[in-house]
C-alpha cells in the first residue's frame, strides 16, 4: 500500500506493506523516534499505531537548540 | 484538544483514559492521550518547582526565551504558575548573532512575552562584547582555535544571561533545559572530567554571592514531550535549527537516542545515578572559593573568567 510522507522539506510517496506501523517507515528513513514528532492525518501518533493506504504521514523533527 | 474520536484499529488508546493517544512513553510503559500527556507534564513541572524549592511567593523571575519550543513552554507554565504564588515573571532573549538563524527566533520571543503580556528584555552579544558570534568564530577559525562554536555560545550566553538577571533585579533565572539536555550535560561533563560544572547541573544552584540562582523547572521532562506539549498547545514556535549546532554536543546526543531507542528509561537513570553522587560532588567541590574577574567583576572561579579569557585570545 502507499501513504504520503513529508519529511525534510520533500513530500514523497512511499510503498509500504501491509499492516506497517510507523516505526517501520521511521526504521526505513533512518529516523529515532526519540528525535521527532509524528503526524498521520493531521494528528499526532505514537509511533506504534498502523499506517494505512492514502495515510499523509509528516516526521516533524524536535531538535532545535544550539 | 477536544476530539472525542474513539481510536480504530491499529491506533492505540490512551491507557488511562482510552482516548486516542498520541505518545508511547516507553519508560513507564504507558500510552498517553493529549490530555493525560498536557496534565503530565505540567505535573512534572510543578512537581520540580515544589520538590526543590526553586520558586518562592513574591519572587521576580526572568526566563531565559530563545523562542525554541522549550523555553517557549517554559515561558507559558511559569506565567500561568507565578499568576497563582503572586510571582513575577520577566524574560530575557539573548540575540548571539547568528546570521539567519536568530532572527527568527528572537521575533518568536517577543510575540510570546507580547501574548503573555511578560516583560521582554533582549541582549545582544555584538552590544555586549562588540562581537556577534558568527564574528567570534570567523576570528577564532583564523587564529587556529579549536574550540568548537558551542563553547563560545554557552560560555557567552551564560554570563549575558546572569548580567541581565541582575540588572532586571531578579530573584530566580529559569532555564528550560530539559531532561535530554541534562542528561547530555552529565555525559559531556564526564567526558571532559570536569567535577567543578559536572556539581553545578542540579536542579537549582546555591545562592552564590554574583550570581542570580538559576532553575531548571523542566529537566526532567523529556524533551519530546515538551515537543508534543508545545505542538498541542499551539505555542508560537521557532523550529529552526541552529546552523553552528555539531561536535561532541551532537555525537553525545545522538550516542543518548540511539540507548533510549533500545533500553528506554536510560536517560532517567543516568539522572538518577547523578542525583545520588551530586552530595558528593559538593564536598569535593565544598572549598572552593568563587572570586571576581578581574576585567569585567563578575563572578569566577579563577582571577580571570571564561568569558573574558575567551574573548581575550581572540583579540591576542
Amino acid at each position: 500500500m502507499k501513504v504520503t510522507v513529508r519529511w525534510q522539506g520533500r513530500k514523497e510517496d512511499k510503498e509500504i506493506e501491509e499492516g506497517a506501523t510507523i516505526l517501520d517507515l521511521l526504521k526505513r528513513y533512518g529516523i529515532l523516534r526519540e528525535t521527532v514528532v509524528v503526524f498521520v492525518n493531521g494528528r499526532i501518533v505514537p509511533e506504534e499505531n498502523s499506517l494505512e493506504e492514502g495515510d499523509e504521514v509528516v516526521i516533524h523533527p524536535i531538535a532545535s537548540g544550539g | 484538544m477536544s476530539s472525542i474520536r474513539l481510536p480504530a484499529e491499529g491506533e492505540k488508546r490512551c491507557s488511562f483514559c482510552g482516548r486516542m493517544a498520541v505518545y508511547h512513553r516507553r519508560y513507564t510503559g504507558d500510552f498517553l492521550c493529549d490530555r493525560c500527556l498536557c496534565k503530565s507534564v505540567e505535573k512534572r513541572f510543578l512537581r520540580a518547582i515544589r520538590e526543590y524549592r526553586l520558586v518562592e511567593p513574591g519572587e521576580r523571575i526572568a526566563v531565559a526565551v530563545s523562542g525554541g519550543k522549550d523555553s517557549v513552554t517554559c515561558l507559558h507554565l511559569i506565567k500561568r504558575f507565578a499568576e497563582r504564588k503572586r510571582c513575577e515573571v520577566v524574560a530575557i532573549t539573548v540575540d548571539e548573532g547568528i546570521s539567519g538563524y536568530r532572527e527568527a527566533g528572537v521575533e518568536v520571543a517577543k510575540e510570546n512575552a507580547r501574548s503573555l503580556d511578560v516583560e521582554l528584555f533582549v541582549v545582544s552579544f555584538r552590544d555586549s562584547f562588540g562581537l556577534t558570534l558568527d564574528e567570534i568564530l570567523r576570528q577564532a577559525s583564523e587564529k587556529g582555535k579549536s574550540l568548537g562554536p558551542c563553547t563560545y555560545c554557552g560560555v557567552l550566553r551564560r554570563s549575558l544571561l546572569n548580567r541581565t538577571a541582575k540588572e532586571v533585579e531578579a530573584d530566580k533565572l529559569a532555564t528550560a533545559h530539559n531532561l535530554d539536555d541534562e542528561v547530555q550535560a552529565i555525559m559531556l561533563n564526564y567526558i571532559r572530567s570536569d567535577i567543578y560544572r559536572l556539581y553545578r547541573l542540579g536542579p537549582i544552584l546555591k545562592p552564590m554571592k554574583g550570581f542570580v540562582p538559576r532553575i531548571k523547572p523542566m529537566r526532567e521532562i523529556p524533551e519530546k514531550e515538551i515537543a508534543i506539549y508545545a505542538l498541542l498547545k499551539g505555542f508560537k514556535v521557532y523550529w529552526g535549527k541552529c546552523p553552528y549546532r555539531k561536535g561532541i554536543h551532537v555525537e553525545v546526543e545522538d550516542f543518548l537516542n540511539r540507548l533510549e531507542e533500545n533500553h528506554p528509561n536510560s536517560k532517567f537513570m543516568i539522572l538518577r545515578m547523578y542525583e545520588k553522587i551530586r552530595p558528593y560532588l559538593e564536598q569535593a567541590v565544598g572549598e572552593f572559593e568563587m572570586k571576581f574577574c578581574k576585567i569585567c567583576g563578575e563572578p569566577s572561579p579563577s582571577e580571570v573568567c571564561k568569558k573574558c579569557e575567551l574573548l581575550r585570545e581572540l583579540q591576542g
